[in-house]
């Protein structure tokens, strides 16, 4: 299974050696391609994070209600995966998944509705058991205040109900119960200590953050306890995310003038992956993971 | 007697069969009647009492109080009139206030909704179905779920249907014919079996091929009541407590 994986992300790779509009077209259009404003000032942005460790690969769908023949679609997403922010037009969305390799034409589980706000960023964010997974959206903040960095917190730990978190003397969330997240907070940058508290369980992990960044902290549940993945939410300037130069994984944002560089730097990372599938490792996670 | 048959017959077919109803005595009975299962009953004491642990309630004209406008704002359908009037009541969690908060929100988000299904090439709609889509008159769940039905299939929608007495609700059930020329019972299934093996909230109460008055094969999807409010705006609520 995992071979044949590996085959299809080739195969994906191949199609984006071969043509990246191919991709493009097939991976991760723009909403609406009739839009008459430039792109930059009227979409919205999305991207799509699997953090359920017992869900399955699978493929996810972004449906406008209005253009469902052009749907955002991210294939192959698994536990970790975060994907680049996507730019969408302006409008309600149904997002729905598939089983990792199902055709489009398949059967849709209906999953939830959000509406994207222009000039908006969301974290799509699959959570929970399975079954009984569960997709969350969250708003993102682009901006950090000046020489700050901003953190918050989402609670998706199956094991433990309630956790509380802090960053250094700073705590961050008393009791956060599984599937809520708090707000954001301006914090001092630099090298600092993340605990995660819990019954019966204490764990720290070190982080280093760096000013005008923003960043959300997932609490997971890890191998031998809690665990905390970093997801950064925005790097520097109040810009809205364009290509990959300051957005978590990097940015597939199809339109233009966005720039080659991040397609380059995505078929780069996808060929790695598909070489340490073939020979044999374990794949890499594609979050910044901070404890194991 | 009649309009408590009624009320009891309309719960049994139309609210959720995972709710759980509140009900005076007589009501909890007439419902164990019409097949509620017991376990979905919470009988009501007698005088004041909090918010029940229900999702549903209902009353007669002789135990509305203020306490249940409060906690049970919205009213979902009524039976009879006079003192013989059945309400059948929305639980709202959170009270009064922040039910009626929510319910501007919800129909804001059916506003806006509704009329991006009208630009969908996959779905074609009547005048009169249009207009309650751009008035906010249609289920979320409906809306969502023409959405990721039209993301397979093209058709049609015939009607927008309501069954709620007595009040003025959303409409929760849909009827849609196939909008192509190709195998049209064959269609109809598929867009049945998308719609059936959904989970809640978008599982829907009730989907069947049924025949129109033409004679031409439909597909009708009826969701159940009470109609969840937020679906469309699915952003996670920041714990401010925490």
């Amino acid at each position: 299974m995992r071979l044949f994986r590996h085959m299809a992300r080739l195969a994906t790779i191949a199609t984006l050696l071969g043509g990246t509009a191919t991709f493009i077209a097939a991976t991760s259009p723009p909403a609406s391609a009739s839009t008459t404003v430039p792109a930059a000032a009227q979409d919205g942005w999305v991207r799509i994070a699997h953090l359920s460790p017992e869900a399955p690969a699978m493929d996810i769908y972004l449906y406008p209600f209005g253009n469902p023949g052009h749907p955002v679609v991210l294939r192959d997403v698994s536990y970790g995966d975060v994907s680049a922010y996507m730019a969408v037009s302006p409008g309600q969305y149904t997002v729905a998944m598939r089983g990792f390799g199902a055709p489009a034409t398949s059967h849709p589980a209906l999953i939830t509705n959000f509406m994207v706000g222009a000039q908006t960023t969301y974290t799509v964010a699959a959570l929970g058991p399975d079954p009984g997974l569960r997709v969350e959206i969250l708003q993102n903040q682009l901006a950090a205040h000046a020489g700050k960095a901003l953190i918050r917190v989402v609670q998706a730990s199956l094991k433990q109900n309630r956790v509380t978190v802090s960053y250094g003397p700073t705590v961050l969330a008393r009791q956060l119960v599984f599937g809520s997240a708090t707000p954001y907070v301006a914090v001092s940058p630099g090298e600092q200590t993340i605990q995660l508290s819990a019954p019966g369980e204490h764990t720290t992990v070190s982080v280093t953050l760096t000013a005008d960044t923003v960043h959300t902290i997932v609490v997971l549940d890890g191998p031998s306890g809690l665990k905390a993945d970093d997801l950064t939410d925005a790097v520097g300037s109040k810009k809205m995310p364009v290509g990959g130069a300051n957005t978590g994984f990097g940015g597939t944002a199809p339109h233009p003038p966005a720039s080659p560089a991040p397609w380059l730097l995505i078929i780069a990372a996808g060929a790695l992956l598909t070489a340490a599938g073939f020979a044999g490792l374990r794949r890499p996670r594609r979050t910044a993971p901070l404890l194991r | 007697m009649k309009a408590q048959a009624q009320a009891a017959a309309w719960i049994a077919g139309q609210v959720s069969s995972d709710a759980i109803v509140a009900c005076y005595p007589a009501m909890c009975a007439a419902l164990q009647a019409h097949g509620v299962i017991p376990g979905r009953l919470l009988p009501l004491g007698r005088g004041p009492a909090g918010p029940p642990s229900a999702n549903v309630l209902a009353i007669s004209s002789s135990t509305v109080s203020p306490l249940a406008d409060e906690y049970a704002p919205g009213m979902i359908a009524s039976f009879g009139a006079g003192r013989n009037r059945i309400e059948v009541r929305a639980v709202a969690a959170g009270g009064a206030a922040a039910y009626e908060s929510a319910l501007r929100a919800d129909l804001a988000a059916r506003k806006s909704a509704g009329p991006q299904l009208l630009r969908n090439s996959h779905i074609r709609f009547t005048a009169p179905e249009a207009g309650q889509l751009r008035a906010g008159e249609v289920d979320s769940r409906l809306l969502a779920t023409l959405a990721a039905l039209s993301s397979v299939y093209s058709f049609r929608v015939t009607a927008f249907g309501d069954a709620s007495p007595g009040a003025q609700m959303l409409f929760r059930e849909v009827t849609i014919t196939t909008g192509s020329t190709g195998d049209e019972a064959a269609e109809l299934a598929g867009a049945r079996a998308l719609v059936t093996a959904q989970a809640p909230p978008f599982l829907p109460a009730h989907a069947t091929i049924i025949h129109l008055t033409s004679g031409q094969a439909a597909l009708s999807v009826e969701f159940a009541a009470p109609s969840p409010l937020g679906l469309l705006t699915a952003v996670l609520a920041v714990d401010t407590q925490a």
